[in-house]
């Protein structure tokens, strides 16, 4: 990065922390400090929980992966649209009257007080995990695309959230999420324009469009049913409803985002806004990934993206063979390039024969390429590397070949993504950890200045351990993987709750507690099966096997056993 | 209509809340799950011409 590109970056990262400092001032309170004082309008409710959902690796992985993947991905969006509007119509309204602080204190409300720590907890364990993971994915990545230590960058993204979050609370978290997602957008628009404009003078967007279809990157629905691929029709629209049922209605981070709207309209409107906006703001960013690729069959691509990992194949026992991959790779791309052109003559004068031809011939190249580059990635892993590039993919194109200034913009967008996302988790643990846990079981009969100042320190405790999280996590390996696929086994368990307390009005507190418990041994026990490679089952299905399991479990307990009532006020 | 009576969380349910520019919850819904089915169709269609 050049000068200018720095300044950009600076001035943006201030601007951020300021303003989250000035809007977040003037709390005298906890509800002021955690809740805002209910005084958000609708678009600031939709803009902040869009830009929670939307975290660093949102906008690094997800080019990348439209890159070798295609734009399936976009599928897991599809559930959302209806999980926004099943929760404006019931979540929204209950925990809106209640007034509650946090979606756990309602199930005491519901059930008692068992339940409502369980889930609390639950919560905690599992967010906790995945807030570690949000300042080490991106830290890492920045690291090594900025040549910094993974201390500095896990440090500079942390320090600067514990600073406006520890001294506006939610009212800063809230604002500096609307700033944050509109420089996010606007990098990613400018992003867009530049794939465009960077592609060869005789290829046109139409061009690179088909040329992007022909390879199979526009693979955006697919209604095959298959309980094992991660990415169809079916599973986004099924298992995506239940993921996002359960992380929009039961998750902290989530919940509290639309617990600040002024009214339950403002709330359901900040929802609905989202539930409009993610598919196609889903759809751009993988788009963005498609044309990067299409960028990269005209100009030779690394066979590897990983800066850090390349030099290290360079210095091992592997050089030699992956030197020769390299020139091999290097030979076969501009091969295929002169094969894409052909395509895209024929595709203007020639006939459809000739086109299938061509197509069948680049296809053919494709198949090559790939092959190479799953060469070279074997070798990486033989070197006991990481042998994913996806996160690089989109930012080694952004240093490479995007002008000065728009290069700082476009770090600043990685920045500000972990920043809005990693503030909403920290709020969120904040509250539960204070609201569900401190005031519920330790002291419940302190002055509110009192709990001012423990929510402070919870929010600056919950940042700290953010950062050691970051900076010992590079020592756990390939665990690190495995813990952020855990954060995301709960969400099943915390959606079955949920579901009972909002609608089975006859379900009491210890048949859902024993059912949460059972449902939670049966998702993680899953999850070891499939990693031992006994079971094959996509993630995107978990929620709605633990959903159903709580649900299940409940049910056959209440009917025949624990008719015991308590009261439903609000199911 | 007049923004404070807007805010206002009139029921339980909320049902007799109106946004301003549709004239009941059930419509927006209904809008908010109609463009769901138009981005799948138009997705398809993009699938389809660049294939």
């Amino acid at each position: 990065m050049r000068t200018a590109d720095w300044v950009v970056l600076g001035l943006t990262l201030a601007s951020i922390v300021l303003y989250g400092i000035y809007k977040g001032r003037g709390s005298k309170d906890i509800r002021g400090y955690l809740l805002a004082d209910r005084q958000m309008r609708w678009y600031t409710v939709a803009l902040s929980i869009m830009a929670t959902q939307a975290s660093a690796i949102t906008f690094t992985s997800t080019p990348g992966q439209a890159f070798v993947d295609g734009m399936r991905f976009v599928q897991f969006y599809l559930g959302l649209p209806i999980a926004m509007v099943i929760l404006s119509v019931t979540a929204v309204p209950i925990f809106h009257r209640l007034n509650v602080f946090t979606a756990y204190e309602y199930l005491e409300h519901r059930f008692d007080i068992k339940t409502r720590s369980l889930l609390s907890l639950i919560f905690l364990t599992s967010r906790g995990l995945a807030a570690g993971m949000t300042i080490y994915a991106p830290s890492l990545v920045l690291s090594v695309m900025l040549g910094f230590d993974i201390r500095i960058t896990s440090t500079v993204i942390g320090g600067m959230i514990i600073l406006y979050t520890t001294t506006g609370g939610v009212k800063a978290v809230n604002w500096t999420d609307v700033q944050q997602m509109l420089i996010i957008m606007s990098g990613m628009v400018l992003a867009f324009i530049m794939t465009i404009v960077l592609l060869p003078r005789d290829v046109s967007l139409n061009d690179a469009l088909h040329v992007a279809g022909s390879m199979g990157k526009l693979n955006v629905i697919d209604f095959s049913f298959d309980l094992s691929n991660r990415y169809n029709f079916w599973s986004g629209l099924i298992g995506g409803t239940f993921v996002a049922l359960a992380y929009f209605g039961t998750d902290q981070s989530q919940v509290q985002r639309y617990l600040t709207g002024k009214s339950v309209a403002q709330s359901r409107l900040g929802l609905l806004f989202n539930a409009m906006a993610k598919v196609p703001m889903q759809f751009f960013i993988l788009l963005i990934g498609v044309m990067v690729f299409v960028f990269y069959q005209f100009q030779a691509p690394p066979i590897f993206f990983n800066p850090v990992e390349t030099q290290r194949m360079k210095t091992s026992q592997f050089a030699e063979e992956y030197g020769r991959l390299e020139g091999e790779y290097q030979m076969h791309v501009s091969e295929q390039s002169a094969v894409l052109r052909q395509y895209l003559e024929i595709r203007e004068t020639g006939s459809d024969a000739d086109l299938a031809r061509a197509k069948a011939a680049l296809l053919v190249a494709q198949e090559e390429s790939g092959r190479l580059r799953k060469s070279a990635e074997e070798l990486i892993a033989a070197n006991n590397g990481n042998s994913n590039d996806t996160n690089y993919l989109f930012l080694t194109f952004v240093m490479q070949y995007l002008p000065v200034g728009v290069v700082g913009l476009i770090f600043a967008c990685i920045f500000a993504a972990s920043m809005s996302s990693t503030s909403g988790e920290l709020s969120a643990l904040a509250t539960t950890s204070v609201v569900d846990i401190y005031k519920r079981h330790v002291r419940a009969d302190a002055d509110q200045r009192h709990y001012l100042f423990v929510s402070r320190i919870a929010m600056a405790s919950w940042g700290v351990y953010g950062i050691l999280f970051a900076q010992y996590a590079s020592g756990l390996g390939s665990l690190v993987e495995a813990v952020n696929i855990l954060g995301s086994l709960f969400y099943g368990t915390m959606l079955g709750v949920f579901l009972l307390a909002f609608y089975v009005k006859f379900v009491t507190g210890t048949p859902v507690f024993v059912g949460a418990i059972l449902s939670e041994v049966l998702v993680i026990s899953l999850f070891l099966f499939e990693r031992a490679g006994l079971v094959s089952v996509a993630w995107l299905w978990y929620p709605v096997i633990g959903c159903t399991v709580v649900v299940v479990t409940a049910l056959v307990m209440q009917t025949f056993g624990f008719h015991k009532k308590t009261q439903a006020p609000d199911a | 209509m007049n923004e404070e009576k807007f805010n206002q969380d009139q029921d339980s349910s909320g049902e007799q809340e109106r946004p301003p520019f549709l004239s009941t919850w059930p419509r927006l819904y209904a809008a908010v799950l109609g463009s769901l089915a138009f981005y799948i169709l138009l997705m398809l269609i993009f699938m389809k011409v660049f294939a």
